[in-house]
């Protein structure tokens, strides 16, 4: 696991560019941290990093899923209501790795069951207004 | 005309009966099992959905005196919603059209909110601006005639009623948290914290995010007992934030556009505070504002059936068409750009 501090939101680019090279189609990428830590933001650094609009990202609480064009294809989940996994797979969360998506989640906590191994997890710190930290784990060379 | 509206995107079923521009019944289900979730839960809800429909359509038909041999369509969401509790309204209606030979209309949802203010009126005064904002969706839109929309800007993260129930969340309220922030921002002074307002002086676009980053901060530096006492404060001035940042961009549209008229809908138009706002515009700058009753602000069919007529009105073969044709019609979750 490695630790990277970020104070600015030219730091969250840099960092999301850094992943945005080791990451592929079929790939699954968990993303923790409380409320407010800034797991949307990051998804949206990580989409324009991947060559799509960032425009297009927003908050999926309510819909559950978001899909983005990237130069792969981009699939956005939060599980934040899902009380439990029969409503992730009525929802249509296990279509999603087919291994044609990237699919990054957030609140992975509430349907862990489902989520295939093996995973790229992320964990946001909030340290203060600007200061996260992020650990990174299931990358090698990361 | 006569009009059946089904509509079950989210957490309600609902069904509505119409004649013309007028709304008889209009019947919603509210899913109380989703209270001990603290939330819309969606495979609770499309189940409850499956089990409320019959008896909302039928209570919706019995209140307004109508049987279904005097209905002359049914208008049905299509979307954005959650995809499972779509379908059972969706597929509800097509059952109902096909087996009684009606024609089938399927609407957006979101378009629908703007309309819920004309409910009872027959002339839709056009240009109108207006301002959606609910749960899901946060949305400015330029509306030149009855259909033709142009959108001005949307929210590049959470939904403005998102803001509110996650600020609650934050606060300790539960989830979602909206209509208690409204009620206690009654009792709080705005003044005592300050959150942004994200892109004051940039176009028409929201960002909400932040507004939760900075209740969080406020948040890390008071004690629990400090919090505890500052709740009517703190949710005056999350109320603040959002309604203020809303109608900024509200009154710059107006300017811009020299439209005089403003539309304000969806669950969040139910907020005191952002309808107080609203009425101050209206009356600095002479503006005609309107509020849908608060029984259509938040999700309803009555809105279904009224965006419905005037489907109907631009295009009436749409009453002519066999029911066999709208048998693949799909639902869809976000809103279609």
């Amino acid at each position: 696991m490695q630790t990277y501090p970020v104070d600015s939101e030219v730091a969250t680019h840099a960092l999301a560019q850094k992943l945005s090279l080791k990451i592929q189609k079929g790939d699954v990428i968990t993303l923790q941290g409380t409320l407010g830590a800034g797991k949307t933001t990051f998804v949206r650094a990580l989409v324009e990093a991947l060559g799509g609009d960032p425009i297009q990202v927003s908050s999926p609480t309510f819909s559950i899923i978001h899909h983005y064009d990237a130069l792969v294809s981009i699939a956005h989940v939060d599980a934040y209501r899902l009380g439990s996994e029969a409503e992730a797979i009525q929802a249509g969360i296990e279509d999603l790795f087919d291994g044609d998506h990237i699919v990054l989640i957030e609140w992975p906590e509430n349907i862990l069951n489902l989520i295939p191994d093996p995973v790229i997890q992320i964990q946001i710190q909030w340290l203060g207004e600007m200061e996260r930290e992020f650990y990174i784990s299931g990358l090698e060379d990361f | 005309m006569i009009l059946l509206g089904i509509e079950s995107s989210c957490d309600d079923t609902s069904a509505a009966v119409s004649r013309n521009a007028e709304v008889l019944s209009s019947i919603t289900a509210s899913q109380k099992e989703h209270d001990q979730f603290g939330g819309i839960v969606p495979e609770l809800a499309s189940r409850a959905h499956d089990q409320k429909i019959m008896h909302t359509v039928r209570m919706a038909l019995s209140e307004a005196s109508v049987s279904l041999d005097q209905v002359d369509a049914i208008v049905v969401t299509q979307g954005p919603g959650l995809i499972g509790s779509l379908l059972v309204g969706l597929t509800f209606a097509k059952g109902l059209a096909l087996s009684r030979g009606l024609p089938l209309v399927g609407v957006n949802h979101i378009d629908a909110h703007m309309y819920a203010a004309f409910i009872g009126q027959e002339e839709i005064p056009t240009p109108f601006l207006s301002l959606i904002v609910s749960g899901g969706h946060t949305r400015l839109v330029l509306v030149q005639k009855p259909l033709h929309h142009r959108l001005l800007g949307t929210t590049r993260d959470d939904a403005a009623g998102e803001a509110f129930d996650k600020s609650g969340k934050l606060m300790g309220l539960g989830y979602p948290a909206g209509p208690l922030i409204d009620q206690l921002a009654q009792k709080g002074a705005t003044s005592r914290f300050e959150f942004p307002q994200a892109l004051r002086n940039e176009g028409y676009e929201f960002s909400f995010s932040g507004l939760k980053t900075s209740v969080r901060y406020t948040l890390e530096k008071m004690t629990h007992e400090e919090i505890e006492a500052s709740i009517p404060d703190l949710s005056s001035a999350v109320s603040e934030a959002i309604t203020g940042i809303l109608i900024h961009k509200l009154r710059r549209a107006i300017s811009e556009t020299g439209v005089q008229k403003v539309v304000i809908s969806g669950g969040v138009s139910a907020n005191s505070m952002l309808r107080n706002k609203a009425e101050s515009l209206a009356e600095e700058l002479h503006l005609d504002v309107f509020l849908p009753p608060l029984k259509y602000c938040t999700d309803n069919a009555g809105m279904i059936c009224r965006l419905g007529l005037l489907h109907i009105q631009q295009d009436p073969t749409l009453l002519t068409q066999s029911p066999e044709l709208s048998m693949n019609m799909t639902a869809y979750s976000r809103y279609p750009e």
